[in-house]
């Protein structure tokens, strides 16, 4: 390819359709006539009949598309990614979180800080575990990562507060004990397939 | 335009204290039409722009020096805050130069996805593009009913991948999700709305007679110089030349895709104006054709590469090898093989690529991102060179820039 072509970025040939526009007059007497036609249009009117329809539609009509915040709150999606919930399991009321790290390791913003040791039972138990949400960017990567399905996002999404520690907590962000039969699944990032049963396969070769 | 040298370089030839007519005057870095933190350093003669200097770096992050320091996975959701417009073209950008790296490719169903995705989000793009273009020159209503309209497409996006913004809903070899229950319903509705919603801007604006003199033959582009000042995307086709990477390098369906593109020959911010209108018409039709291409494809959601891509969540819940692999996945990050790519892309504002030098190692050794208003913002100094003053927020509006994007 010689460099003149290779530059040549006008290449195209299928598919583009050059738009109808009207080029500016070059004569005075094309210009004056582009005048006189657009000053007797009625444009303008038309212009006002939309404004108009749409202040009548959200008016009257009930099609009024703002609502009144604090007052009126707009429902969130399933997968939205907001404050963070710790699950707990179902059958013993546990937290779900085995302290493996995945999710220190991925936060893209380090937000995440964590601290394990050994329980009386030589088990492993998660000492220490916040979420700095000052600099949280709700990437939903933690979600992602989680090979227990411990850390999703749950649907606070109004953070404001007095105190920068008051969301960091990992008792507040885990499902409180007597609301574990209102515990739900998270749909969104890092949620497990919808027909996730068919999927397993016994014998796990490729990995 | 300014002749800089070494010895004086872009500032120091600016004077300040003149004992002509002319003035200097700082337009920005919070000008609410400087489209984020643009400083443009304009020197006056009247009402006459004589010398325009943009200054770009109030939103520097360095976000190419991240990549360099983060595993491939983790740089995907920075890539969201370069066109927070169109936070999926900046995804699907990086992802496909990743998998161009890796040799994978993402399976059918992620790719209808990602193509739905997209051109959702030109839409959006555009929709934001309209209603701020007419809010710079004046037209306050087209601000509020687009924006309305971006609001509606915004909840899809929500309720695709749980954010309005900053979505990072693409991943390296395919895509985090299915659609949701009733998704592509709720699609439907939406591209059946927007027709009509597209007519009513055309009503308020296409012949409006204010819209029509702050529009035409302001900013305007000669071919040449819009090769030379390396444009792409709705800038370039503004100018009348074809060039469309879906259309010359087919990346993703859209090989496979009837769609037109519009091409404008006036040169002006009119043209580039009705290009758009155009172009978001195509879009919908572009979705349309990949809703029922949908049905017809496999659940497989990522691509099938143990060395590279974690296993599905089900198989790393219940199988040995998959959780294993996914922890060093996640803990040391992909080796891809080494090698440079380039994988351009048309994103709404132009030509948005990825350049990725890996040595072999979890972290790209060097990652480059050319992005489409680093070049359209460097454009201005010769485009609003001769104009008015009143005219440069319709130049800077028209030219659809967005700073995440230039300072990276
Ligand atoms: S959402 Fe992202 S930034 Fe926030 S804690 Fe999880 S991984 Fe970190
Ligand atoms: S990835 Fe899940 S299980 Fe592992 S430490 Fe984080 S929350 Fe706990």
């Amino acid at each position: 390819m010689s460099l003149e072509e290779f530059k040549n970025r006008n290449i195209g040939k299928q598919n583009y359709v050059k738009l109808d526009l009207e080029h500016t007059p070059q004569t005075p007497l094309g210009r004056f006539s582009r005048v006189v036609r657009r000053t007797l249009k009625g444009e303008l009117f038309v212009g006002l009949y939309v404004t108009l329809r749409e202040m009548i539609n959200a008016l009257f009509r009930g099609e009024m598309h703002t609502v009144k915040y604090p007052l009126e709150k707009l429902p969130i999606s399933p997968r939205y990614r907001a404050i963070h919930d710790m699950l707990r399991l179902l059958e013993s009321g546990h937290y779900r979180c085995i302290g493996c790290g995945l999710c220190e390791k991925i936060c893209i913003s380090n937000c995440i800080r964590m601290d394990t040791r050994y329980d009386e039972n030589q088990r492993k138990e998660v000492s220490e575990y916040t979420i700095n949400f000052g600099r949280c960017i709700f990437c939903g990567y933690c979600a992602e990562v989680c090979p227990e399905l411990a850390i999703v996002h749950g649907g606070r999404y109004e953070t404001a507060s007095e105190q920068r520690a008051s969301f960091s907590i990992f008792e507040d962000m885990l499902t409180p004990v007597d609301a574990l039969k209102q515990q739900k699944e998270y749909d969104g990032f890092g949620a497990v397939s919808p027909n996730a049963d068919e999927n397993i396969k016994k014998t796990p070769l490729a990995y | 335009m300014q002749v800089t040298n070494k010895l004086t370089p872009f500032f120091e030839n600016l004077n300040f204290e003149r004992d002509d007519n002319t003035m200097v005057i700082n337009f920005g870095p919070q000008h609410p039409s400087a489209h984020g933190q643009l400083r443009l350093v304009l020197e006056l003669d009247g009402e006459l722009v004589v010398k325009a200097y943009p200054d770009i770096g109030y939103l520097h992050r360095g976000i190419e020096k991240m990549g360099e320091n983060m595993t491939y996975n983790e740089f995907l959701p920075t890539t969201d805050r370069l066109d927070y417009i169109a936070s999926t073209a900046n995804n699907y950008a990086y992802a496909l130069a990743v998998e161009k790296l890796l040799d994978i490719q993402a399976p059918r169903r992620a790719q209808v996805i990602r193509t739905m995705l997209l051109e959702l989000n030109r839409i959006i793009s555009h929709l934001f593009f309209l209603a701020t273009h007419a809010l710079d020159v004046g037209a306050m209503s087209v601000f509020l009913y687009a924006f309305r309209e971006r609001e509606f497409a915004m909840d899809l996006m929500e309720d695709y991948c749980g954010a309005r913004l900053t979505h990072s809903a693409v991943r390296i070899g395919g895509v985090p999700l299915d659609l949701p229950a009733g998704w592509l319903e709720n699609l439907s509705k939406f591209l059946a709305k927007l027709p009509e919603e597209i007519q009513t801007y055309e009503d308020l604006l296409t012949e409006n007679r204010i819209w029509k003199m702050r529009l035409e033959d302001v900013g305007v582009l000669a071919p040449e110089e819009a090769l030379s000042w390396g444009c792409t995307g709705p800038m370039l086709r503004g100018s009348g030349i074809k060039y469309d990477i879906r259309k010359e390098e087919p990346y993703e369906l859209y090989g496979e895709l009837d769609f037109d593109i519009p091409v404008a020959d006036t040169n002006d911010s009119y043209g580039r104006y009705r290009l758009y209108m155009e172009e978001m018409k195509q879009s919908a039709r572009i979705i349309k054709q990949l809703i029922p291409m949908y049905a017809k494809t496999e659940p497989q959601l990522m691509a099938h590469a143990p060395k590279y891509i974690s296993a599905p969540k089900e198989e790393i819940m219940t199988q040995n090898y998959a959780l294993m692999q996914h922890f060093v996945l996640v803990t040391q990050g992909m080796r891809p093989p080494k090698g440079e790519v380039y994988a351009p892309t048309e994103s709404p504002k132009g030509e948005l690529g990825f350049y990725i030098k890996s040595e072999g190692e979890p972290y790209a050794y060097r990652l480059k991102c050319r992005a489409p208003s680093f070049f359209h913002t460097g454009l201005l100094q010769e485009l609003l060179v001769g104009t008015y003053l009143a005219d440069v927020v319709t130049i800077i509006g028209s030219t659809n820039i967005v700073f995440g994007e230039v300072d990276r």
